[in-house]
Parts: structure tokens; sequence; C-alpha cells
């Protein structure tokens, strides 16, 4: 079992990366499941962006298990009662912060007030790092210090230059997971196990960014025994976004 | 016939580390026949010794392509570093802008990259460190000496976010010169850069490349195996393409 604990669905930017179109790339890289998250900011310049996303996880619910809500905090309450609303009514598991594309560092206030609302509403953060300035490992340590109660996934584990960082965040914060998803780096899956443990590492890829066939070998080159492999692979993800493969 | 167009030797003053028995083996693991090779940035900073124990290891074994290491900020005395390694065969030089702290386009480096085209040597450079060798600024630097074959290696994207991606097919479009080199390029998936390179500007400036040991040679070749371009592309991604500009 494989589920992708970052994967992009939608039609943007020029992408056509619909659910059909995922699923084939998951087939092709031996994905059973994958957590998706849009390509745009909600609310922002497409009021089409939040119902397309929400029929993409309805249409495939045995492949594309659980959505992360990517949402752009300078809307303030009306982008807090679009969140509060999707984990409610419509089952969102998650939300996904890009630093890059909202123009906000995770330490800044207005990013914490939303990471301390996913966490009241018992679902997870997917935050973007890497080698933006405003997308700091140490920057989300100090976003994870300040939501005690919100687990915070960092995607790509720092990026090129910042796995180093994102070691040492993980490590004195519990609350943080590591998603080596596109990190260019082989020994980072490894290096993570055995800074924070199986049980804190998640296994993405960044889809359509980046191909499965790729981001597994990352795992195949870790080294892990099968019950650290089983926890990185899916049962991590499983539990923090509360999947139904997890429950069984 | 798959050649590496960057790998490293010795012992770098930051850790990574591989000999030439080691490179070979990887290379047999992965039917790589042959290799660029260069060194690393060594502990005690001596380039000249570094540069001549690899010139040594290239002239004995075959299968290595050697390429001096060099610190392009001295001047005169970087002049004098590409003829001695010219003098001891070896066929280009590598750059780190990181390492060695210079910015790739600047005019303090400029007399050493001349020095180079006048060599004949062709120049790796290590591209997408921000500020010292942006996509942009590599092709600043090679539209600048049309006669100094430039090989940008990551594709430039020494980075997570994709904001070089379009730059560099910018660079390789404009400035017939640059050459992208694959090893690390993060975006490998749906409508990549390498597909778009070989797709819309040509199969033949794309070469394929390990960094090893710092990456791994089984994952790089993955990133050729699952781009979405013809058979003969591929094919010439890796090994044809090098073989041209080097002479082979």
């Amino acid at each position: 079992m494989i589920i992708d604990a970052h994967a992009h669905c939608d039609v943007r930017f020029g992408w056509v990366h619909t659910p059909e179109v995922l699923i084939r790339i998951m087939d092709e890289g031996g994905i059973d499941q994958a957590c998706i998250t849009g390509l745009a900011d909600i609310p922002g310049d497409d009021e089409t962006s939040y119902p397309r996303f929400v029929e993409a996880l309805r249409a495939h619910p045995d492949r594309i298990a659980a959505g992360y809500l990517r949402i752009n905090p300078w809307y303030g309450e009306r982008a807090r009662e679009l969140f509060r609303r999707a984990v409610k009514e419509d089952g969102m598991r998650g939300m996904k912060l890009h630093p890059t594309t909202i123009i906000l560092p995770p330490n800044a206030p207005a990013v914490i007030d939303f990471v301390r609302l996913a966490g009241e509403l018992g679902v997870p953060v997917l935050i973007h790092s890497g080698d933006e300035p405003n997308a700091l490992p140490l920057q989300i340590g100090e976003c994870a210090a300040a939501c005690p109660d919100t687990n915070i996934i960092m995607g790509h584990m720092g990026g090129v230059f910042f796995a180093e960082d994102a070691l040492r965040v993980a490590d004195r914060r519990p609350n943080v997971y590591l998603d080596p998803s596109g990190n260019p780096r082989p020994d980072v899956v490894r290096k993570a196990v055995a800074a924070v443990g199986a049980e804190r590492v998640v296994f993405g890829t960044d889809m359509p960014a980046m191909h499965p066939r790729v981001e597994l070998k990352k795992i195949q080159l870790a080294g892990l025994d099968r019950a650290q492999e089983e926890l990185v692979c899916w049962r991590n993800i499983a539990r923090l976004m509360d999947l139904p493969v997890g429950r069984r | 016939m798959i050649i590496d167009a960057n790998a490293n030797l010795g012992e770098s003053l930051y850790g990574p580390r591989q000999t030439v028995d080691e490179l070979l083996r990887r290379m047999d693991a992965h039917g790589i026949d042959r290799a660029v090779a260069s060194p690393l940035t060594p502990p005690d900073l001596d380039l000249r010794r570094a540069n001549a124990a690899l010139a040594k290891a290239a002239a004995a074994e075959d299968r290595l392509l050697g390429f001096g290491r060099l610190d392009p900020r001295l001047g005169a005395r970087s002049v004098t570093e590409v003829r001695a390694c010219r003098g001891d065969g070896l066929r280009g030089m590598k750059v780190d802008p990181f390492e060695q702290a210079f910015q790739i386009n600047s005019d303090l480096v400029m007399e050493a990259f001349v020095a180079c085209a006048e060599a004949g040597m062709p120049v790796l450079v290590v591209a997408g460190f921000p500020m010292a060798s942006s996509p942009i600024q590599v092709g600043d630097l090679a539209a600048r000496l049309p006669s100094l074959t430039v090989i940008m290696l990551h594709g430039g994207q020494l980075a997570m976010h994709g904001l070089g991606i379009m730059d560099c097919l910018n660079v390789v479009r404009a400035v017939p010169n640059v050459y992208v080199e694959t090893s690390g390029i993060p975006e490998t998936g749906t409508e990549s850069l390498i597909e778009h390179i070989v797709l819309d500007v040509s199969p033949e400036r794309v070469v394929f490349g390990t960094n090893a040991p710092i990456n791994d040679p089984g994952m790089e070749l993955e990133r050729i195996r699952v781009a979405q371009v013809p058979e003969d592309g591929k094919r010439r991604i890796l090994g044809p393409n090098l073989a041209r500009i080097l002479g082979l």
C-alpha cells in the first residue's frame, strides 16, 4: 500500500491535471491513493477553483483519498469561514499553505491564525518549504511552536538547501512531520527516519511536478525495514488525515 | 552508450567523498559507460593539487573524462590554472559559485572564462543558486562569451519552487552555447523542463548527469526514463550529446 501525501489535482497555469490524469500517473508509479491539493489559493482570482476541487475529491474516492484546501490567508475572515465550512460540510481533511503564492512566511501572524484554526478543526496543515526566503524550515518551526495542537507536514523537507534545518525543526517540534517530495537528495528519507523516527516521515510526490517513479527511488534507497516503510508509505498519512484505509 | 556529464571525485570539505573505484562500481551497477569526473572542493582548499590528482586518475582510466575544478576569482592565477589543466590533459572545467563564492556573470570572473573558451574547455556550472547562478545569470555569461560552451548543471533548478524553469527554457532557446544537465532537477513529472527543451527547442541540448555521489545514479537515470519524449531523444541525452560536445 502506497499513499501519496502530496499530490496536485487542478487545471491551471497550463497544467491540465484532472483526477483522471492523476490516476493514470498513479498507476504508472504504483501509487494506490493520493491526498491532493489544488494549484490555486482560495479565495482568489478563480471562483470555480473550490467547486472544482470538491468535485475532484468526490470523483474517485477509492484513489483520491482526501484533500488539503489551499488557503489564502490575506482574505481573513472570509477564508476562515470558507475553511470551516469545507471541513464541516464538504469533508475537507487538511489545509495547504504555499508561502510563495500567498507571499507570506509561515511564521507571519496571519498564517499562524490559520494553522491554529486547522488544529482546532482537527486537521493537519501541509506547508511548502524550500529555498525561498519565506519558506524556510526555521520559520515553520516558529509556526509549529505557536500552534502546538496542529500537525504540520513540512512539504519537500526544506528543499535543496535546508534539509539540515528541517531535521532540526522536526527534532524540536513533535507536531512537525517531514515530506521529502521533490527533494533531489537520495539520502533525505534515511536521515529523516534516523533523526525523528519513521512515525514522522510521510511519503509524497508533488505530482504532477515530480514523477512518482523518481520519488519512490528515494524510499528504496533509504533501506527501511518493513514496519518503517509501512509507516512512511501510508500509515502515518492515513492517521494524520483520518483516512478510511487507516481505520480498517 | 551512457555517459555521465557530472560525477565528482575525491573528498569534499562539505562531506561527500568518492574514490575512483567507488565511482567505477557505481557506473557498473547502473550501466554507465563513461563519466565526466571533477574534484570536489578538498578540505585543504588546494584545487591545484586536486586537479593534478584528477588528471592522473583520468589518464589511467579510459572511462573517466577528466575536468578540473576552477576558482575563477583569481584573475591571472585562474588563467594559469586553466592552462595547467589543459596541459595535464583535462577536457573542461567545473565551477561552483556557492563553494567558491562568486556571481557567475560577474566581471570579476570573466578573465577565467575567456581562458576556458580559448583553451576549448567547456565549463560545468553548478547552477540555480539564488544571487550567484540563476539560469538567467548563466545565460548572460554564455551570451557574452559565445565561444565558451556552458553546461548548466541541475537545469539551473537548485530549488524547490520552480521559479527558474521559464528562464532556463528561454536561455536554452536564445543562447546556442548553453546545454542543460539533468541531475537533481526537481520538476521531472508532467510537462517537465527536460520535455520542454527536447520537444520545443532541440533534443541535442540536454545531457544526462548524476552528480554522484551527492545524487544517486539510479534516481537520476529514472528522471530520463520517465520523460515523455521520443526514445531517440532519450538516447541522445544519455550519451551522444555530450560525446559531440567533447569531440569524443
